[in-house]
């Protein structure tokens, strides 16, 4: 129960569609959503996969929870191989897209080769087909959902790619209800390599649990008591936004490329700001939070923007007017780019500029040339030709590498870890690279009460938060919803049908992020991929709360063998052959 | 009279004023008042504070206020 036990696996080289069943000793193992999609991914691609070839596949997948009325548990995730970095990638979008996969009767969707001609894919009950999408080809996301909500009905729903996606831009995400996303990595650039423009979902099923009133019982009692207390409530009555300030005060809100973590413009970017221009809020399928905001300001309006778009798209950019940033978001989102990295690196080519290494025209606090840069870099255009590379492709073309915000070609996300020592283990370690999902020691380093300024037990903060989300992200619940793994397993039980434990939640969490490990470590990464760039280590911050701080290399060196010890991964941070069989890895 | 000055932010608001505006809170003239000394007499309820800052900066509960201080109280996140 809790699982619709099938499984939509579609060619697009051949046009062939096939149902299977779902793996269900996988499913006991990894439950769902990223985790289920990993071990699917490490199972059936073959070891160095050119991410954009047609041997790499795409795997939407719900989880568990799907669909059903536990809290928060609307995501969709999204597992390929990445194209920015050929590491493991796993992203996921909100909105209803999840559910109602659900409800036309699959647990997850397979996408494998490549299509001759574009195409989508629709999926209504059961039934699946691909239809033809040359007259979609070249259009942005919102136009294209409108669209196909025309063909294919108002209660639809639609995951897309933009023009950034088509042309293959490595940071191309994927829109989902024309405002969300599943951002980082490339997964948008993965879809336009297989000529797939797009997904429609219509489902009219439901999803079997085994104990129903238990389940309403357990469900209840978490809303009531759990999600929607003071514990959680800022995500609805502010949302990301209320970071700004949190960061700018603790000194950790990157500005002008990492340069400083303090920025002057600040409260035109921060949450009052925000609240005086909202014109709405949004929630995903079941979630009591909504932490959506459609924001107005001026002649843009975007659901949005996140602290992600603010940080690295507006004070990391030198940007303090709030009606560019919300303009910048409208355009990545409609054109199909992630906003952290196509944020990044912007800001790392006005700090090329500055520096006098490669001048591409964008300066830091320049509106216009901010404003131009999305739409070259999606179509390829002029300087978008060289923008489209990242930061990493950048600094290895022209140089700046030491400022060069990215892990494992990745881009940096809005958080400084000179600021918050275990964020940097965190950026350094995640598998996909700088990357916030993994782990966020920042609530309670930068914005909590642990001292940021030391590695001390910072190894084993992050290596169980990197649990904690990894197993949340399986179950697929919001990272929003600080629920304990007891009340996930509470949760659980009466799905399943059986007792589950929050310790098996815990391990699945572990063995989960292992296996993503040991999928990177068969791509070829190593320890030495394990790192931040030279900036983090060498040069002080400027001004704010952390004036002059830097994250000593020799520290960072002490916090990371501890962290390979703790795992139990040798030297070279390859897991051990005792801590695979512990973790039923072998 | 020692004022220094309180403003709340997410749910936290509903301990300020009816509109969640600024507040204003009175030092005692005779002894040392902490952050938390001014959490527990506005009755926030500790657990449920998570970042406190005291003239923009990020501050500890054993931060000693003086007169004019601007602090701002913000709720515990999680996710990012
Ligand atoms: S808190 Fe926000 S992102 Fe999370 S499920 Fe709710 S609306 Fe979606």
């Amino acid at each position: 129960m809790g699982y619709i036990n099938s499984v939509l696996r579609v060619n697009l080289t051949t046009g062939e569609i096939s149902r299977e069943g779902l793996n269900r000793k996988w499913a006991d193992l990894y439950y769902g959503g990223k985790g289920l999609g990993i071990k699917y991914l490490y199972q059936e691609l073959e070891p160095g996969t050119d991410p954009l070839s047609d041997g790499n596949k795409i795997i939407l997948l719900t989880g568990p929870f799907t669909g059903t009325i536990v809290p928060c548990s609307g995501k969709l995730s999204v597992v390929t191989k990445s194209p920015l970095n050929g590491a493991a990638l796993d992203c996921s979008v909100g909105g209803n897209i999840a559910g109602e996969l659900k409800y036309a009767g699959y647990d997850m969707v397979i996408l494998e080769g490549k299509s001759p001609e574009p195409v989508y894919l629709v999926i209504e009950d059961g039934e699946a087909s691909l239809m033809e999408a040359g007259f979609l080809w070249g259009r942005g996301t919102l136009d294209t959902e409108k669209e196909l909500l025309k063909l294919h009905g108002e209660g639809a729903r639609v995951l897309s790619i933009g023009p950034a996606g088509e042309n293959i831009i490595p940071y191309a995400c994927l829109t989902s209800e024309l405002y969300r996303q599943a951002g980082r990595g490339g997964a948008g650039a993965v879809f336009g390599s297989k000529n797939i423009k797009a997904v429609v979902v219509r489902g009219t099923g439901g999803v079997g649990v085994a104990d129903m009133p238990g389940l309403l019982k357990a469900a209840q009692k978490a809303m009531r008591e759990d999600l929607l207390t003071d514990t959680n409530l800022w995500a609805y009555t502010d949302g990301t936004p209320m970071l700004v300030e949190m960061s700018q005060n603790s000194g950790i809100l990157p500005t002008r490329n990492f340069q400083q973590a303090t920025f002057e413009g600040f409260e035109s970017l921060a949450s009052p700001s925000m609240q005086k221009a909202r014109a709405g809020k949004k929630a995903c399928l079941s979630c009591g939070l909504g932490c959506g905001n459609y924001t107005v300001k001026g002649a843009a309006r975007v659901e949005g923007p996140e602290y992600e778009t603010l940080s690295i798209g507006g004070s990391n950019c030198g940007i303090a007017d709030l009606e560019a940033v919300v303009k910048f978001n409208a355009l990545c989102d409609d054109l199909g780019l992630d906003t952290i990295s196509m944020g990044s690196t912007i800001a790392f080519a006005m700090e090329m500029t500055e520096k006098g290494i490669k001048d591409l025209g964008l300066r830091f606090g320049d509106v216009s040339s901010y404003l131009e840069a999305p739409e070259l870099v999606a179509f390829r255009k002029g300087k978008g030709m060289e923008l489209a590379l990242g930061v990493r492709g950048l600094s290895e073309r022209y140089g700046g590498r030491e400022f060069a915000m990215q892990v494992k070609g990745l881009e940096f996300p809005g958080y400084e870890p000179r600021g918050s020592w275990g964020m940097g283990l965190a950026y350094a370690t995640a598998p996909r690279g700088a990357c916030h999902m993994s782990a966020w020691p920042v609530a309670e380093e930068a914005y909590g009460e642990r001292d940021p300024y030391t590695v001390e037990g910072k190894a084993g903060l992050v290596a169980d938060l990197q649990h904690y989300n990894a197993l949340k992200f399986s179950l697929i619940l919001c990272d929003f919803w600080a629920l304990s793994f007891d009340l996930m397993a509470e949760l659980l039980t009466p799905i399943l049908g059986r007792e589950v434990a929050a310790g098996e939640l815990e391990l699945a969490g572990e063995r989960i992020f292992n296996l993503l490990r040991l999928f990177n470590t068969r791509e070829g990464f190593t320890g030495k991929d394990d790192t931040l760039p030279d900036r983090i280590f060498n040069q002080g911050l400027v001004g704010g709360p952390g004036a002059g701080k830097i994250l000593p290399r020799e520290e960072f060196t002490k916090m990371l063998g501890e962290y390979y010890r703790l795992r139990g991964w040798d030297a070279n941070g390859i897991p051990e052959k005792d801590t695979l069989i512990r973790l039923e890895l072998t | 009279m020692s004022i220094v000055k309180v403003d709340f932010r997410g749910p936290l608001t509903r301990y300020g004023n009816n509109d969640g505006s600024l507040s204003e809170y009175e030092l005692p003239a005779d002894s040392v008042v902490t952050v938390q000394d001014m959490l527990d007499k506005l009755g926030v309820p500790s657990h449920h504070v998570g970042l406190v800052a005291v003239n923009g900066q990020k501050a500890a509960r054993s931060t000693v206020l003086k007169e004019g201080y601007k602090i701002i109280l913000f709720p515990v996140v999680a996710g990012g």
